[in-house]
């Protein structure tokens, strides 16, 4: 395919995202811990990789996906971003605009992103081996925190005064604005308090802007630890505070310690007594406001285009305003759509307790990633699912204890739901250590009950064959149910997946456990998508249904029992040419070609189109009544000129 | 008795954000300046219990104001309003007396929960 007809889209895209970039990393040097900064860079980063991906830019590529990956570990304030960590970043967008230089000048880059992929792994793998430059005091070990020597000068100084000696740490809100300003603050107001001792980081290095959030301070006062606990709480954008009463074996304090509460009661931060201000909404009225912001972003899509029609400076400035406001009205839309997983979650554990309890069961159960956030809508369809799965676990998965006791496994089973942030999504995995699932029964009972041929039997991969027992009716076979049992309602819950164009994936070993995988799109309403040629006609497919694109020749395409596969780096992949499965009329499929590779049931697929057009945000709008229903489709977006476009779902069109 | 607010910022869409802010019941604006000069004479004659004080403005800037506040009042409550990337400015103030900050684009219960600590007002309210 002739991509050069996209080269000028594609500078003067990368151009604009860059810029957008440079200006976010300034925003985010003045304030490290800004989680929409850190988010907004991050889609950049990856807009910028798929797109020189697309073309053919490796080496820009390579760079965008470091600091893609690089981003990803701070969003959601999982750690907190280190000044000089912008720097690298800068240098990234520094060299990413060399290279569309590069492009722009000779249509090809000559940068070389090796030096700057393995410094940022350099730079990362530091990160790793101390993730926090201060590493929390806690309980006992908060004298050791302090070196030995100040700690014990202030410890005498503040026994000769009379005075309380503490250890607090004093954590802002991930959305502090102006945190290294906040703590400059503090400091100063607990200079008011008592004698600040010692303060990491220091006030100097606070004040040079050296701050990512927390403070830890040796405090000598006379102030009772309530009293310190409930001043220092009560400062604004203080989210916790931790308090350690340093007393002593061997010196006595100078008031009796068991007139104050102990340390740990006092760690827990006073209830809040007001209520936080909450509105309930009818989500209907949610609905239709993200309605409402789609139809914008469609009329906005018609401005640019017309805007970039006309030679008006004034106009494309006006625009690249209404684009900003828009993308935040969106964010916000959806942001309010957003429920975390805790929402459904909470109910499981009790659910899981009683069912263990019945079928004699000993299980730990755990749920990680509470705060992960999905849809409500999609929330609400997959609370029975979700349950499904770890009944299905506790029943049939994890073994009674004196059985795992006999194969030298611990007599509790553990069950865990993890929910995690991917790329382009979300996933949900159930995780049990029981008995696993056994493949070859599956294969044996699928090809005694006609689901599969001979042929399947031998040659399914084992992903593929664990998921038919999610095919309806496969549970029916009774000798497979004490083993398996979990056919029963598996169509259900894949169905259930599918409709929310999540998928399914489920892996098992036996004797060891079986984790199920539920990927799901981020939201329903607003998905990034590639809108694509394939005949006469455009088609959006949703990004997150694929992992990369595949230009081939004719040559490496053989034909298996009249199924194409394309012989690609060891790999077999089958090509499905969307012209025929959508039946488009006239004209030959060319014989070199574009795939779009996608992982459908375990097993990655070509899917071949004519054409890549562009990368963009679509908005989701149902089917009418006469096409709901229709396999392959997931609804139709409308495109900035007007016109609608239907949009696939690789995953039931295959 | 609510307190008395002075508002010190040269852009009337600012102040009438701040002035939106202070309409709960605690609160009463007193007065509203477009610069320091202007500032400093409202606060002389209203005797306000807390002035949120812009930095950058015409004619007397921020700074200067708050100096000239303090010399009258040295009890004086001043937040100061700050943009994003003025920490330096903020830690000039805060030594030479003002008592916080808050920060423009304004979070309504960041400001709130701002002037009700430097009132001394107990509990904070959820951000």
């Amino acid at each position: 395919m002739d991509l050069s007809k996209y080269l000028k889209m594609f500078i003067s895209e990368s151009q604009e995202h860059l810029q957008k970039m440079d200006g976010l990393l300034l925003e985010l040097e003045n304030d490290p811990g800004a989680r929409v900064i850190i988010d907004t860079l991050f889609r950049e980063a990856h807009s910028l990789k798929g797109m020189s991906a697309t073309m053919g830019f490796e080496d820009l590529a390579k760079i965008s996906h470091r600091m893609e990956d690089f981003l990803e570990r701070f969003r959601g304030g999982r750690e907190p971003l280190r000044r000089e960590a912008v720097d690298f970043l800068f240098e990234g967008v520094d060299l990413l605009r060399k290279g569309i230089e590069e492009v722009a000048a000779s249509g090809k880059t000559i940068v070389d992103s090796s030096a700057f992929v393995s410094k940022m792994s350099a730079y990362t793998s530091s990160f790793d081996a101390v993730p926090l430059k201060i590493p929390p005091p806690t309980g006992e070990g908060a004298a050791s925190f302090w070196k030995e020597e100040e700690f014990q000068r202030a410890r005498v100084w503040a026994k000769e005064q009379g005075l309380f000696l503490f250890t607090l740490e004093v954590s802002l809100a991930q959305d502090a604005p102006l945190p290294a300003a906040r703590a400059y603050i503090i400091l100063k107001r607990l200079q008011e308090m008592g004698e600040l001792l010692q303060a990491r980081p220091s006030q100097q290095e606070v004040q040079a802007g050296q701050f990512s959030g927390r403070l830890v301070l040796l405090l000598g006062t006379s102030a009772s630890p309530a009293e310190v606990q409930r001043k220092v709480a009560a400062m604004p954008d203080v989210a916790a505070v931790h308090l350690i009463l340093h007393g002593g074996d061997d010196e006595p304090p100078m008031r009796e310690p068991k007139l104050f509460p102990t340390p740990e009661l006092q760690s827990a931060p006073p209830p809040s007594l007001k209520p936080s201000l909450m509105v309930r909404v009818d989500a209907k009225l949610l609905d239709d406001l993200m309605d409402q912001v789609g139809e914008l972003i469609v009329a906005k899509g018609s401005l640019l285009e017309i805007s970039q029609g006309l030679d008006s400076r004034p106009l494309k400035e006006c625009v690249d305003r209404f684009e900003g406001l828009i993308k935040a009205l969106q964010r916000q839309a959806m942001k309010l759509r957003m429920m975390p997983i805790e929402f459904i979650a909470d109910r499981f554990p009790r659910a899981v307790r009683d069912l263990a309890k019945r079928h004699g069961k000993v299980i730990n159960f755990e749920i990680k990633g509470r705060e992960i956030e999905l849809d409500r809508a999609m929330l609400e369809q997959l609370a029975d699912p979700l349950l499904h799965l770890l009944r299905n676990a506790v029943d049939h998965g994890i073994e009674p204890p004196d059985e795992r006791q006999k194969v030298g496994k611990p007599s509790m089973g553990t069950l865990r739901l993890e929910a995690s942030q991917e790329r382009e999504g979300v996933a949900i995995r159930i995780i049990d250590d029981g008995r696993g699932i056994d493949v070859a029964k599956i294969r044996r009972v699928a090809l005694e009950r006609g689901m599969i041929n001979k042929e399947e039997h031998d040659g399914l991969p084992d992903e593929e064959a664990l998921l038919l027992i999610t095919k309806p009716g496969f549970s029916t076979a009774t000798e497979v149910s004490e083993t398996s049992g979990r056919g029963v309602g598996m169509d259900v819950v894949r169905a259930t997946v599918e409709a929310l164009r999540g998928n399914l994936q489920i892996e098992s070993q036996i004797g060891e456990g079986t984790t199920v995988t539920l990927r799901l799109p981020p939201s329903l309403a607003v998905i990034p998508v590639l809108i694509t040629r394939v005949g006469s006609e455009q088609y959006a497919i949703p990004l997150y249904q694929i992992l990369s694109t595949l230009e081939f020749s004719e040559g490496e395409v053989q034909r298996v029992q009249g199924q194409e596969i394309l012989r690609r780096d060891g790999r077999l992949i089958p090509l499905l040419r969307l012209r025929s499965t959508l039946g488009c009329p006239v004209g030959l499929d060319p014989a070199s070609g574009l795939a779009l590779v996608t992982v459908v049931r375990g097993r990655e697929i070509g899917v071949v189109v004519d054409e890549l057009l562009r990368y963009q945000d679509a908005v989701r709008k149902p089917l009418g009544k006469a096409l709901k229903g229709l396999k392959g489709l997931a609804g139709v977006t409308i495109l900035g000129n007007g016109e609608m476009v239907l949009m696939l779902d690789l995953n039931t069109l295959i | 008795m609510p307190f008395k607010i002075l508002i010190v910022d040269d852009a009337h869409f600012m102040r009438t954000m701040i002035r939106e802010i202070f309409t709960t019941s605690e609160f009463i604006v007193a007065g509203e300046a477009e610069n320091g000069l202007e500032g400093v004479r409202l606060y002389k004659k209203s005797r306000p219990d807390l002035t949120t004080m812009d930095v950058v403005m015409p004619q007397m800037d921020g700074i200067t104001a708050l100096k000239e506040i303090l010399q009258f009042d040295p009890k004086a409550k001043v937040i100061m309003v700050s943009a994003l990337g003025q920490e330096a400015l903020i830690a000039e103030a805060i030594n030479i007396g003002a008592k916080d900050f808050i920060v423009k684009p304004f979070q309504r219960t960041r400001v709130l929960n701002v002037a009700r600590y430097v009132l001394g007002l107990d509990a904070k309210l959820e951000v």
